[in-house]
């Protein structure tokens, strides 16, 4: 049994759903994303490659693969090599604790919710020591930008965090998404989560820095930014990587406030029963986990939906108007709103949820 | 008032709509019907080897070879590379021999191929006029 | 409405003093994503903030004055056209008018229907030029929806140019003497049927631009250039009219057929004197040109488009002074009574809006440099001349002019040195 058990772990960690499909969605949603950001602008997108360019990404990656490495003279060249695979490994860990094929993550422990924490800190981090490695002037300006960028949005987003984890009682992604099949809805309903859910939804754009936040990386005024020294192989791999820190987040969203990969058998109790009776059976277990992993994917998707729109509509702030943004707005209203939900909101959310029940009266 | 994303509505229209986009090698391009400015065409049995055409050339685009299907033994040359377009040599040809086509896809992978009419047209191709005599050039 | 230039105080990331030094050199170009043609700007930032800015131009020097002397003026009229490949035809427009200003002497008189058509595709340019610059503007505030669309609709007028002209750049309509197309009854209903469409798309971006807030935070209060710096620094254009200086060759001086509609003409001024009241300016002066074309179009007269003119231009020394989209072009044309001009020297907008950029990046964050930059619409390559920096020390350079008897030496001498450099 326990040899068994650690087969299937690590072909999950190696194909599904760890490494090899958490780096297919990444790409599949590098292309959405792309698709749709074009078609806000009136253009087509990638087109060619595959059905309508979906293996553009790929494509993309690959040329990024077998392009040309180029060092510069001053910088550090085992610092530099040592984070581009540091920055794609860190994303890829971090997806192996998102519950996709399961309500429980592939690893998954009491508590992961602080690692997970941590990682996106991480994340971070290694960009600000890429920045520093690659030794350039037009890099240290955005090493600098990218590291007030994180002080700013790393608070909403652990508070966002923090705050699901207070209104679920639980420290575990497995018991959020556990809560929320139990209480029939998602984290979403809840009453203040929705200002959580935005917050997230912003810092995350910041961390993945995307139009509007991509001051660190701003092409016209610093060239790029921290990544401007990297080149080939290692600028694919923080291109992947950020492909996969999108996945991660939105993936995150989802667990968080969308019932992760639950779907309507929140609603329909009997729906719930049969799956939870079929996941012993052997035969029929890939239905549950096909299932899962197409509300996954399908919430997922959405969510990129929302933040390439997102991309699409604003012109980039400057560093220190986003600053006064997240200082002055967004991390006391963050704050407050973590207030309100400690005291108050457990009371007068099941009240209005139970009212809106009686309404809907299911069951 | 000043508020974030007023474009937002411009922008899901055009999810919707038909996109902007031609995809131009695999659709067609747009181009005018008449007077487009593309690779030239020269009617060598009309051309009577007069020059007016390589005098008034401003990027010295054309050159007049020796040839022994014109009046004064020579034809000209035109050399896409340099030519900048301007029509001024199908404006200054006075015997209708030079045009120029709506033919623009004129990309090449050698310099030579820019360089049009550098052989004598093949015998068939003139209808009326002198027999050719061969000649190397 | 900043009165004074203000001077943001505070740079969050300005380290102890003894290991980081409190300024540091970045520089801006010659090679930079933001700038189309090489250029090179040297800022000296303290943290975010730039405290010092020392342009060098020069990297484009391509002889076009030298070339122009040695070549017919039907053929320098598709030559200077070349100096500039968005605002070309304003170039052909100026030369001409100074060459019939020469022949004028003894007579000659350009057909008015010519004028008319030069004058409208000159504002058919200026719509495609400004609406270029928009899409440019917010490239570089990393605003590419607006960059996509307002390209799109610039597709429109270039359409157009191309249908008129036979060329989508440089469209070569101009002869000493006239206009070398005529335009016809459908092209002018087309033409009014995409000027109505232009308009009302530009309207829409007016509002765009005015309501959208990350639009105004980042050129509000940006790349402050006052009225009185503007006239002492001699700039010119929408870059001036945006500091509140009405003045607009098109209004003070009318050339080609402008002076018909001078009663329905406006000079557009924004008082705000940032990069955003430059933003307005051309946006609006887009929408005026749109009326302006639809104008001409509905009261161009009949008649012919040329008159052939004498090859020999009879001597005289004409200052021609035209509208580009970016600001006043001047060319001085020396004629000596021959077919080619004796000395022809060109002045474009960009070389006196240059001297304000430094003026307007100081005290600015270095995230704004490239709009500030942007937003007198710059164009490197026309305006680049021959200069040598005598000195190594580039904020002190000192600018050395070599008379021609110095230059014809230095060229000895160089051949001498290179012997087989033509082998
Ligand atoms: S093409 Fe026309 S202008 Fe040129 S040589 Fe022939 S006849 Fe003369
Ligand atoms: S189009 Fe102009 S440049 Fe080209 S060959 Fe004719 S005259 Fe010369």
């Amino acid at each position: 049994m326990t040899a068994v058990w650690w087969i299937l772990t690590i072909l999950g960690i190696l194909f599904f759903p760890g490494i090899g499909f958490c780096i297919s969605i990444a790409l599949f949603d590098e292309w959405i994303d792309r698709k749709f950001y074009a078609a806000l602008q009136d253009r087509i997108g990638p087109e060619h490659a595959g059905f309508k360019g979906i293996l553009q990404p790929l494509a993309d990656f690959l040329k990024l693969l077998a392009n040309e490495d180029i060092e510069p003279e001053a910088a550090d060249k085992w610092g530099m090599r040592f984070t581009a695979i540091i920055g794609l490994a860190i994303p890829l860990v971090a997806l192996l604790f998102i519950p996709i094929i399961d309500t429980t993550g592939l690893l998954s422990f009491e508590g992961d919710i602080l690692l997970l924490a941590f990682l996106t800190t991480m994340i971070a981090l290694i960009i600000f020591l890429a920045g520093w490695f690659s030794a350039s002037k037009l890099a240290m300006p955005g090493t600098m930008r990218a590291a007030s960028q994180l002080l700013s949005y790393e608070i909403p987003i652990l508070l966002a965090m923090f705050a699901v984890a207070l209104r679920t009682q639980s420290f575990s992604l497995a018991g959020i998404v556990q809560w929320q099949l139990d209480a029939h809805r998602p984290t979403l309903f809840s009453l203040p989560m929705v200002v959580f859910f935005l917050v997230f939804l912003l810092s995350s754009q910041a961390e993945l820095e995307r139009s509007p936040f991509d001051i660190p990386t701003a092409e016209t005024e610093i060239v790029g930014g921290w990544e401007v020294e990297y080149s080939g192989k290692k600028l694919g791999f923080f291109r992947l990587s950020a492909d996969l820190q999108m996945v991660f987040s939105a993936g995150l969203a989802v667990t968080l406030f969308l019932g992760g990969p639950t779907g309507v058998e929140m609603w329909i109790p009997s729906f719930a029963d049969w799956l939870a009776s079929i996941e012993g059976v052997s035969g029929l277990a890939v239905v549950a986990i096909l299932y899962y992993t197409t509300m996954f994917a399908i919430k997922t998707t959405i969510i990129v939906l929302i933040l390439s729109a997102f991309r699409a509509l604003m012109a980039r702030l400057r560093i220190e108007q986003f600053l006064e943004f997240s200082w002055k707005w967004v991390i006391p209203v963050t704050l407050g709103v973590f207030a309100i939900t400690f005291f108050y909101v457990p009371w007068t959310d099941n009240v209005v949820w139970s009212h809106w029940e009686g309404l809907f009266d299911v069951s | 008032m000043p508020r974030p994303g007023v474009i937002v509505w411009e922008a899901l229209r055009n999810v919707f709509s038909k996109k902007a986009t031609i995809d131009y090698p695999f659709e067609e391009g747009v181009k005018p019907k008449y007077g487009l400015r593309g690779a030239h065409v020269l009617y060598i049995e009309e051309c009577t080897g007069c020059r007016a055409c390589q005098r008034v050339c401003p990027s010295l685009a054309i050159e007049m070879v020796p040839s022994e299907l014109t009046k004064t033994k020579k034809r000209p040359v035109i050399n896409l590379g340099q030519c900048i377009f301007c029509g001024l040599c199908e404006e200054a040809c006075r015997y209708d021999a030079l045009f120029l086509t709506d033919y623009i896809e004129l990309s090449a992978f050698q310099q030579k191929e820019m360089i049009i009419y550098e052989n004598e047209p093949p015998k068939e191709e003139i209808s009326e006029g002198n027999e050719p005599k061969e000649e190397d050039s | 409405m900043a009165d004074k230039k203000k001077i943001k105080l505070g740079s969050p990331q300005t380290g102890c003093s003894s290991c980081i030094p409190n300024t540091f050199e970045i520089p801006l170009g010659p090679q930079h994503p933001a700038l189309k043609e090489p250029t090179h700007f040297l800022l000296e930032v303290e943290g975010e903030i730039i405290v010092n800015a020392t342009p060098r131009i020069g990297y484009v020097h391509r002889g076009i004055e030298k070339l122009a002397e040695t070549k017919t003026y039907s053929a320098n009229l598709t030559l200077v056209e070349r100096v500039c490949g968005i605002c070309s035809h304003i170039h052909s427009i100026s030369l001409a008018n100074a060459a019939e200003a020469a022949l004028a002497l003894e007579g000659f008189e350009v057909p008015l229907r010519a004028q008319y058509i030069r004058t409208i595709v000159a504002e058919l340019e200026r719509i495609h030029s400004h609406i270029l610059w928009l899409g440019v503007a917010a490239h570089e505030i990393g605003f590419d929806t607006l960059f996509m669309l307002s390209w799109r609709d610039r597709e429109l007028t270039m359409d157009l140019l191309e249908d008129i002209s036979g060329n989508r750049v440089n469209y070569a309509m101009n002869e000493i003497g006239g206009s070398r197309r005529d335009m016809n009854q459908s092209q002018i209903d087309r033409m009014l049927k995409y000027m109505d469409i232009t308009e009302e798309r530009m309207e829409r971006y007016k509002d765009i631009c005015i309501n959208e807030n990350t639009i105004r935070m980042r050129t509000q209060d940006v790349g402050i250039l006052l009225p009185q710096k503007a006239k002492e620094l001699c700039a010119c254009g929408p870059t001036a009219r945006a500091s509140g200086v009405a003045i607009d060759v098109r209004y003070d001086d009318p050339y080609s057929a402008y002076g018909e509609f001078r009663d329905i003409f406006n000079v557009i001024t924004y008082d705000t004197n940032d990069v955003f009241s430059r933003v307005v300016v051309r946006i609006i002066e887009t929408v005026e040109a749109c009326k302006y074309i639809k104008w001409m179009l509905k009261n161009i007269p009949d008649g012919p488009i040329f008159k052939k003119a004498p090859r020999k231009v009879p001597e005289a020394q004409i200052l021609s002074r035209t509208e580009a989209p970016r600001g006043e072009l001047i060319h001085y044309l020396w004629s000596n009574n021959t077919n080619k001009p004796y000395r022809l020297k060109i002045t474009t907008p960009t070389l006196s809006n240059i001297n304000t950029v430094p003026e307007m990046m100081k005290g600015d964050y270095l995230a704004d440099s490239t709009i500030t930059l942007a937003s007198i619409d710059p164009c490197f390559s026309c305006e680049d001349r021959m200069i040598t920096i005598v000195n190594n020390d580039r904020r002190k350079p000192k600018i050395e002019t070599w008379s021609e008897s110095q230059l014809r030496k230095y060229s000895n001498d160089w051949h001498a040195k290179n012997k087989r450099w033509k082998k």
